[in-house]
């Protein structure tokens, strides 16, 4: 089991609450992001969703779990709570019990047909080999469950509902809608929210406290603000500051907003302004900077539209057509488009309804 | 007379039975009348043949009723009959009940002998006395069958009523002249196996004469432009001919009956064959390299490949190889044999097909002679029904004979069947038969697309226009239609703009559905695409005719797209960069790049500035792996290309102005490059020589290791040498370094590899190009040497008068 | 080598010229021994590749400049044979999984899962290989999504680098696991630096008037203003002030296409202007390049209502074109509806003076 951690691979659970980072493991756990490092390993880790938390302390005494699935903004802790409850339930006999596909792995019907199924067949031994007492059944963990093909997803549903008394499935994903019916009917959903910032900030102030870091409260907050809920980009921001910067570096709000990625508010202010002023060739040159300057076009628009809805200067009307406008794009965006072209379209469009006021 | 052409006279029929008694009549009287030697050939002539042959038919058809008449089994006779003056001896006659006037052949005994032993390599296949003995049968029969209106065509089966034999086959034509399809057709494929007769049967082939005449009339007899090729070593230059056609025309008749009718042997693979390469390979060499020893055909074969568009495409290709002479059987594969290309198949090759575009078909295409075959009239395919139906005692009126005829569409099979199992009386309320599934020709769909439809009464009515449309397009191939639509409309448009932007939008939401099924295979939404075209005729048609073409473009888009993308992978594999930077940054640059302002004179007269220069475009040449191929432009002088030419993917029509360098200097570059390039090979091969001999136990890693300690190693040497190798290549000689090579090789002294130390530049391991090549030829033969024409780099020694004495 | 763009190149982190502060901070990084995944990203001609092969040469030397090209064979489930181009060193590997289309997301597993299972025995570099992933913006979903969980998995033998445009199509998953590094474009002032320490090793006068043209000509793209500089170079020298800039040919062509769109509005013009289309395709010139090139030129003229309108349109056929499958339809589709427009424009104009 020892071994186990030494890889630094997902660790294994231990029973001490702290997780552990004793400074003799330091050179592999170096390699180990923090993400993996201070990912929760027992249910009572589990920061903030309280619901599932409870299901699962249920569950783990009775000794009956049911499919699950769990969907929400990523970074929340949906794999993490499965793996740590599993972990918690299964010991040592954890690779024997669970199966875990994620989207590296091949999810194809064949697959499912094959190695699912017959997984699914084994039976499960209520008696560990320790002799220890274990639950009754397998867990397949479906990572990324929203990128299995439709096809897939059929055909897993069957062995859904024969093999429930020996299997539990538990599947994990970032949008319900991909999850074809039937799955999702035969699955109690748990919705994982966004995190609180509260919590999310002490946890990172754990963290720097175990990393030596140091680091203004105000500034964490503007991580977490940036991070928008999700706890994993939270930690790899403060991992990837520490990285650029070194340790014993006293972080600023600049190093945090250049390592997420945010565009300075003076640049789309200035986009802002020469917007109102209605100069066409101004803006077009404005636009252009900003995209060579690296900044990536879906992060102009979160900006944007932050912006924009909180406007006071702008009627509904136009923030009707503007919000519109935003959304296409955005949708555009992440189908590929050219950057230039929709950015240019959502201030040409601004500039419109600037100037129709 | 057996070394040439069959007389077209030959090919008539003997016609009435008043004509047969004439003949008699003569034949006992014509002895002393001699047969001019020399036949004055009408091959030239084939309007006139082709005249002749239709006057025959028709007289066929004028004496029919008399089922004598169709004498299917009895071959062409032998003893002609013209309707008009002819050339050969004739004696002429009137025919007694119409007054018409024959002539008739006039031939002696003697060469009716001749003919008789004639080989059997000609158009008849029955001998001349075989054929007037079954003319005096017939003829003999012929008071019988006079009471018996009708009977059976066939001499096999005289039962009619339990006869199971599809009409299909049984009246089937057995003779070149009761082909139903269209006569130039026929005449153009036997012209072709004909073609063949000097290689199988080692006869002349006697070509038309072109005929010039005054009045220029002539001019379009030469339609058979293609097939008069035959190259120097008597081959034909279009080894297949490739049949096509829509289904049950009678493509497949005529293959039999024309191979048939030029002497062959047939030999038949179709569909129902086994047709995988290996099949197909032992059919083809066991067909044209062997040959019944026994057997009672001794005749040479001719392939016939049916429905050619279902083979696998290996086996097409296999059929390529084969004419090309490229094949060979298995076991005969031994060393020395395996590239060796005889003169390519020497046996026709006739292939059918249905639909010449298939993409299998696209190397066939290039290689064969293609003979559409059109549709047969349907008054001509009206009256062959009717034919049918007299004979089997149907009672059918010719109109809707004719009706079906079109309905078909010209299909003689799909006709006889129905007229088989509809029978005679029920013919006409069962006209709603089967509708075929007719694939509209492509061309034929367009304009009726972009065309507005008009009936007696005006424009057809929209909802009318949109269900043809829909009708028209649901059989046909949505891509092609779209392409071709594509294609043609800004010519026909109108100016309005408008229109054209709505269609347009109209093919950009028919690509998006394309992609969508394609891609994702969301076949649901395929019917969707149908309604473009609905849109696009709306939009776009007018009312004049419309002038259609083919869209060409697209497929010459695609070859020209998939070259510029082999160009740019091969200079990405030489200088490692990615497609996008090349594209965008780089190949825009280069032909500025690569055309420095050279003076055309020898490469050591140059200044230093024109020598940085040189050696500038030389290591940018070798980085991005180009190199200069002398080729042949078509006014035949000789012109450089670069290879690969990544001009072409830099270089747009009409943009700025490029200069191109002088042949000449070109040339010097040419040579300076080979130069480079194998001393940049001897650097790399060196030094693995060297560091292979050191490191043949040590595992990877210390070996490269070693080997990066041996380049830097070398590196030092060279820097030390490199300014006297950069002063021999700036001076563009190559004599000081080479002249000790030559001097020693000269004697048959192989040198060591001296020149691994003179290295010029820094090493780049990316010229990998000519690495494994050049570790051949070092490690072989370890020197290399280029032999300058005009220069003297010939040895000088001091001869003495006394060694030559 | 050769180029100018090559030869003068920055082979370490220390010699590089702008951006110096992120130099600092990548030194740093790959002094320590957790070096995470990288994903930089920026214009073209921003100087991401050298950045990258800087780092690659701190992280092992003078070996990482040891290249070689090679093809590897992958077969993809339904037994199609794909080759892919890599250009790797002892220690890292470079490729472009867009190479293969649909079937790059069995490239990058498979080319992840050989190099990870492979363990260095040489003890003097770092415990681990990098793969350099090219163009990682036009990967598809799923090789997206494989990406992320092998990033993960083996994250103790093998570091990714991936080198995109712009990080829009990345996954979140993705960009969350990377340290983003941002590479922006360099300044004019940037540039002129960099173009005057050339012609300075060259030996060539540069007469600042001529390097600002060139400068603004190659729209901050740096390797395009080296590769100007040396094709001017070419064409005469020494450089005088107003010397003749050579652009790209598909530049001029693009632009000339647009003036004929402007020039007049007729089916016959665009049957000339689908031509020219056609042309640019088959020279493997991108879609978005043309599209962004025409409507440079097409909006001149316009006033602040239509170019909304025009800009809409192109933004729409764009985004059109790159769902579709054939660029040349929703090309033509967007000159039709630009004289169309443009068309009933000018009408309306000369209406309003009559």
């Amino acid at each position: 089991m020892h071994a186990f951690l030494k890889t630094g691979k997902l660790g294994a659970p231990t029973d001490v609450k702290k997780p552990s980072t004793s400074r003799a493991k330091d050179d592999k756990k170096d390699l180990t992001p923090w993400v993996e490092k201070y990912r929760p390993k027992n249910v009572d880790d589990i920061v903030e969703q309280t619901e599932v938390v409870n299901v699962i302390r249920q569950a783990m005494k009775h000794g009956d779990f049911p499919n699950m699935l769990f969907y929400g903004p990523p970074g929340t802790g949906k794999t993490s709570i499965i793996h740590a409850a599993a972990r918690q339930m299964f010991g040592s006999m954890y690779k024997d019990r669970i199966l875990e596909l994620n989207a590296s792995d091949d999810r194809g019907i064949q697959v499912v047909r094959e190695k699912i199924k017959s997984f699914a067949l084994r039976k499960a031994n209520p008696i560990g080999p320790d002799g220890k007492k274990c639950p009754p059944f397998k867990i397949i963990i479906l990572d990324e469950a929203d990128s299995m093909t439709g096809a897939a997803q059929t055909a897993l549903r069957r062995i859904m509902e024969k093999e429930a008394h020996s299997t539990r499935f538990c599947l994990v994903c970032n949008y319900l809608s991909r999850i074809i019916k039937p799955i999702a009917s035969r699955c109690t959903k748990f919705r994982f929210k966004p995190l609180s910032d509260e919590k999310s900030i002490s946890r990172l102030e754990y963290i720097c406290n175990e990393e030596n870091l140091k680091a203004d409260r105000s500034v964490l907050e503007k991580i977490v603000e940036a991070s928008g809920g999700d706890l994993r980009q939270a930690v790899m921001c403060l991992q990837s500051i520490t990285r650029l910067k070194g340790k014993n570096y006293e972080i600023t709000v600049d190093d945090a907003l250049d390592v997420i990625g945010l565009i300075p508010d003076e640049k789309i202010n200035a986009l802002w302004e020469a917007c109102k002023k209605g100069n066409y060739s101004n803006v077009e040159t404005l636009l252009e900077n900003l995209l060579l300057e690296g900044y990536p076009g879906s992060q102009v628009i979160e900006q944007l539209n932050e912006k924009v809805i909180f406007s006071d200067e702008l009627s509904d009307k136009q923030k009707v057509i503007i919000g519109d406008m935003l959304g296409e794009c955005d949708y555009k965006l992440t189908e590929g488009s050219d950057e230039y072209l929709q950015l240019l379209s959502i201030f040409s469009t601004i500039l419109i309804a600037w100037k129709s006021s | 007379m057996a070394d040439e052409f069959p007389d077209q006279d030959d090919e008539y029929d003997l016609i009435c039975q008043a004509d047969y008694e004439a003949l008699r009549e003569l034949e006992a009287d014509v002895d002393f009348v001699e047969e001019p030697k020399e036949k004055k050939l009408r091959w030239d002539q084939p309007e006139d043949v082709i005249q002749k042959i239709l006057d025959a038919r028709q007289l066929l058809h004028e004496h029919d009723g008399d089922a004598v008449k169709k004498t299917k089994c009895d071959e062409n006779k032998k003893n002609s009959i013209s309707t008009r003056v002819p050339s050969w001896n004739f004696v002429a006659v009137t025919r007694l009940y119409d007054s018409q006037r024959l002539y008739i052949r006039v031939r002696s005994r003697q060469n009716d002998i001749k003919q008789t032993k004639r080989p059997i390599t000609n158009l008849l296949s029955i001998s001349y006395n075989q054929l007037k003995a079954q003319a005096q049968k017939i003829m003999s029969t012929k008071n019988e069958l006079s009471i018996q209106p009708l009977s059976n065509l066939c001499d096999t089966n005289n039962d009619n009523t339990i006869n199971d034999e599809l009409w299909v086959d049984k009246y089937r034509p057995r003779s070149y002249l009761e082909l139903l399809s269209d006569e130039t057709i026929n005449r153009q494929l036997l012209y072709w196996l004909k073609l063949w007769d000097k290689i199988v049967f080692n006869r002349n082939i006697i070509k038309p004469k072109k005929q010039l005449s005054v009045f220029g009339k002539k001019k379009d007899i030469d339609e058979k432009t293609d097939i008069e090729e035959v190259d120097n070593r008597g081959y034909p230059i279009k080894r297949i001919a490739l049949l096509s056609g829509p289904p049950g025309l009678g493509k497949t008749t005529l293959a039999h009956i024309a191979a048939r009718h030029a002497g062959y042997n047939i030999v038949e693979i179709n569909a129902s064959d086994e047709r995988s390469p290996d099949t197909f390979r032992q059919i083809l060499l066991a067909s044209t390299e062997m040959k019944a020893v026994i057997g009672a055909d001794p005749r040479p074969n001719c392939l016939i490949f049916d429905e050619i568009d279902g083979a696998p495409a290996a086996s097409i290709e296999l059929l390529l190889k084969f004419i090309q002479g490229k094949l060979i059987s298995k076991n005969k594969k031994s060393k020395g044999q395996s590239e060796k290309t005889s003169d390519g198949c020497i046996r026709p090759v006739v292939c059918i097909c249905n639909e010449p575009y298939a993409p299998t078909l696209r190397a066939l295409r290039a290689a064969a002679i293609i003979i559409p075959v059109p549709e047969v009239s349907p008054l001509r395919l009206a009256e062959r029904l009717m034919e049918i139906a007299k004979k089997e005692k149907l009672n059918v009126d010719f109109g809707d004979l004719v009706k079906i005829a079109e309905r078909s569409g010209c299909d003689v099979r799909a006709c006889v069947g129905a007229l088989q199992y509809m029978g005679g009386a029920n013919l006409k309320d069962n006209i709603s038969l089967g509708l075929k599934d007719t694939r509209k020709n492509l061309f034929d769909s367009w304009k009726s697309i972009l065309t507005i439809p008009m009936n007696k009464r005006g424009v057809i009515t929209i909802p009318e226009r949109i269900q043809n449309i829909l009708k028209t397009v649901q059989n046909g191939e949505s891509e092609k239609l779209a392409q071709g639509i594509f294609h043609n409309y800004p010519e026909i448009c109108d100016r309005k703009l408008d229109n054209v932007s709505v269609s347009l939008e109209w093919f950009q939401f028919y690509d998006l559905i394309t992609s969508l099924v394609t891609h994702k295979q969301v076949w649901s939404l395929m019917p969707y695409t149908n309604y473009g075209f609905v849109a696009w005729h709306l939009h776009l048609a007018r009312t004049q005719k419309v002038k259609l073409s083919y869209p060409t473009i697209i497929s010459e888009v695609i070859q020209k797209s998939a070259k510029n993308i082999g160009i740019l992978t091969a200079v990405r594999r030489a200088c490692g960069r990615d497609a996008f930077t090349l594209v965008t940054d780089i190949a825009g640059f280069l032909p500025a790049l690569l055309a420095p302002k050279l003076r055309i004179v020898p490469s050591h007269l140059y200044s230093s500035k024109e020598k940085a220069d040189l050696v500038r475009i030389i290591n940018v040449m070798l980085d991005f792996g180009l190199s200069f191929v002398q080729e042949k432009n078509p006014q035949g002088g000789y012109i450089y290309n670069l290879d690969p030419n990544i001009l072409e993917v830099g270089v747009l029509p009409n943009c700025n102005p490029h200069r191109y360098l002088a042949y000449a200097v070109q040339q010097i570059i040419a040579q300076e490059l080979e130069v480079e390039r194998l001393k940049r090979a001897s650097i790399l091969t060196g030094i693995s020589g060297v560091s292979l001999l050191e490191n043949t136990t040590n595992s990877g890693e210390s070996e490269n290791t070693k080997n990066n300690k041996n380049n830097t190693k070398n590196t030092k040497n060279n820097k030390d040498n490199s300014s006297n190798s950069l002063n021999s290549t700036k001076s563009g000689k190559n004599a000081t370094s080479l002249k000790e090579v030559v001097y020693k090789d000269f004697f048959g002294n192989i040198i060591t590899n001296k020149n691994e130390n003179k290295m010029t530049n820094r090493i780049s391991p990316k010229s990998q190009k000519g690495y494994s090549l050049m570790q051949n030829i070092l490690t072989k033969h370890g020197i290399w040497y280029k032999y300058k024409e005009g220069c003297n780099n010939a040895v000088r020694r001091s001869v003495f008068m006394e060694k030559l004495l | 080598m050769s180029l100018w763009v090559d030869k003068y190149r920055p082979t370490t982190l220390a010699k590089l010229d702008y951006h110096l502060e992120q130099a600092e901070d990548l030194k740093n990084m790959v002094q320590k021994r957790d070096f995470p995944h990288l994903l930089v990203h920026g214009p073209p001609g921003a100087g991401k590749k050298t950045r990258i092969l800087c780092i690659l040469r701190e992280l092992y030397g003078s070996a990482a400049e040891r290249l070689k090209v090679e093809n590897m064979q992958f077969e993809t489930a339904s037994k199609k044979k794909l080759e892919i181009l890599t250009i790797s060193s002892n220690y890292h590997t470079e490729v472009n999984p867009s190479d293969a289309g649909i079937h790059d997301r069995i490239v990058v597993m498979e080319l992840i899962k050989a190099t990870a299972q492979t363990h260095h025995i040489d003890v003097g570099q770092k415990e681990f290989k990098v793969i350099l992933l090219s163009n990682v913006d036009q990967l598809t979903r799923d090789a997206q999504h494989a990406l992320r969980r092998t990033m993960e998995k083996y994250i103790s033998t093998c570091r990714l680098i991936l080198c995109a445009n712009s990080t829009s199509r990345v996954l979140p998953a993705i960009r969350s696991r990377c340290v983003r590094i941002r590479v922006p474009a360099p300044t004019g002032s940037e540039i002129k630096n960099i173009l005057h320490s050339i012609c300075k090793r060259e030996g060539l006068h540069l007469p600042d008037e001529f390097a600002n043209r060139v400068i603004e000509a190659s729209g901050r793209n740096l390797r395009r203003a080296i590769l100007m500089l040396e094709a001017c170079k070419v064409e005469q020298c020494p450089f005088t002030a107003d010397q003749k800039i050579t652009e790209p040919d598909y530049q001029v062509y693009i632009r000339n296409t647009a003036n004929m769109m402007v020039s007049e509005q007729s089916p016959k013009v665009l049957l000339e202007v689908r031509n020219r289309f056609y042309d640019l395709l088959t020279r493997a010139i991108p879609c978005d390049l043309i599209f962004r090139g025409l409507l440079k030129e097409c909006i001149k003229n316009c006033d602040d209502q239509l170019k909304r309108e025009i800009i809409g349109i192109a933004s729409e056929y764009q985004h059109r074109m790159i769902r579709g499958s054939k660029p040349i339809f929703h090309l033509e589709a967007f000159a039709a509806c630009y004289m169309a427009i443009y068309k009933k424009y000018i009408e309306s104009s000369l209406e309003g003076f009559m």
